[in-house]
């Protein structure tokens, strides 16, 4: 037998494509033909190869000792960049909960102080506000029409206070 | 007796001196190793069973390896590891609980531990890469179906519409060309 028919034979064997009783001869052969050991060395690193080569990204199962550190330092990367991002976020949710609410928490503490941000409140371009609130609470001729800002101010102390009654003309 | 490093065995018992050293089976191991066990995946087409039974191979090296001559060494690791791979699959055939005890040495003082070895090489891989890529059309997609996909030489021929003995031609043909550009006898 050749050395081509004998890589042909052995890659086949590695393959398993050999019938049965070829198998089973090829494999008596084996056990005293050193040579024979070889040629199936060679196909079996040949295919092994050739499909690492085949697969669209390899990924080569390499000792504990070729481990090297960007690998380590790529992930170390990646915690510290995703606990700044997270960092980053719980900052600018704090700083968007405490933007939206500058008058709860002063009116729950001190209603004069309430008082004062509500005319802040109002006197920042909120006229139209003042006014459509005029024009939904106006009864008919004659009532007093009341600013938005007073309005605001009197449902905070009520807020504060169930007890004290607002009358409302 | 005692051999040369005169270490004895933890029964008392000084090892005889015909036997390898530990370090001197490490060394063929790391001479021989790869070869071995890429030797004993072609037989056992699994490469967990393949690294069990290498093992079990060097451990016989070290119990008997005094017995071969050393320039017939490598021949006489591939008749044992092969011997080695009969004996586990017949285990294997019996029932798994069988398969359990094969890796147990019983009747060794000493116990190698030896390192894995890569089957696979990357310059290997980056090497057939380029190979495969000159491979004409109709061998390359032959090669790709059989190693890649797994289909069998049948499958390939069915769904190609053409006789087996063309898809057998087109695969030995692809395998020639790429044992002499990868180096005969690598």
């Amino acid at each position: 037998m050749s050395i081509d028919e004998q890589n042909w034979l052995a890659l086949r064997y590695v393959l398993d494509e050999l019938p049965d009783a070829e198998r089973d001869s090829f494999e008596q052969r084996l056990v005293d033909d050193p040579s024979l050991c070889e040629a199936v060395m060679k196909a079996s690193r040949l295919v092994l190869t050739s499909r690492a080569a085949l697969q669209p990204e390899v990924s080569l199962a390499a000792p504990a000792a070729d481990r090297t550190g960007p690998s380590r330092r790529s992930s170390w990367l990646a915690i510290c960049a995703a606990s700044i991002s997270a960092a980053v976020m719980a900052l600018f949710a704090l700083q968007i909960s405490l933007s939206t609410r500058p008058s709860t928490s002063v009116a729950h503490h001190d209603p004069a102080a309430a008082e004062l941000v509500s005319l802040w409140h109002s006197g920042s371009g909120d006229d139209s506000e003042a006014d459509d609130a005029d024009g939904d609470l106006a009864d008919g001729p004659g009532d007093v029409s009341v600013p938005g800002w007073m309005l605001a101010a009197v449902s905070l102390e009520s807020a504060n206070d169930p007890g004290d009654k607002v009358q409302e003309n | 007796m005692a051999n040369d490093d005169g270490d004895p065995t933890p029964s008392g018992q000084p090892i005889p001196p015909e036997r390898l050293s530990s370090e001197a089976v490490r060394a063929l191991y790391a001479q021989h190793g790869r070869d071995v066990l890429t030797f004993l995946a072609g037989v056992l087409r699994n490469q967990d069973s393949a690294a069990d039974v290498c093992q079990a191979t060097f451990q016989r090296l070290l119990e008997s390896g005094h017995t071969a001559k050393s320039e017939t060494i490598r021949g006489w690791l591939f008749k044992v590891a092969f011997h080695e791979a009969m004996e586990y699959r017949r285990k294997g055939a019996r029932g798994d609980k069988v398969l359990q005890d094969y890796g147990s040495t019983s009747n060794s003082e000493v116990t190698l531990d030896l390192p894995l070895q890569s089957l696979v090489r990357a310059e290997e891989v980056a090497r057939l890469r380029e190979l495969l890529a000159e491979l004409p059309a109709d061998q390359r997609h032959v090669v790709q179906q059989r190693i890649h996909e797994g289909k069998t030489f049948v499958m390939i021929a069915d769904e190609l519409k053409v006789p087996l003995g063309t898809v057998l031609t087109r695969m030995r043909l692809a395998v020639e060309k790429l044992r002499a550009w990868f180096g005969r006898d690598k």
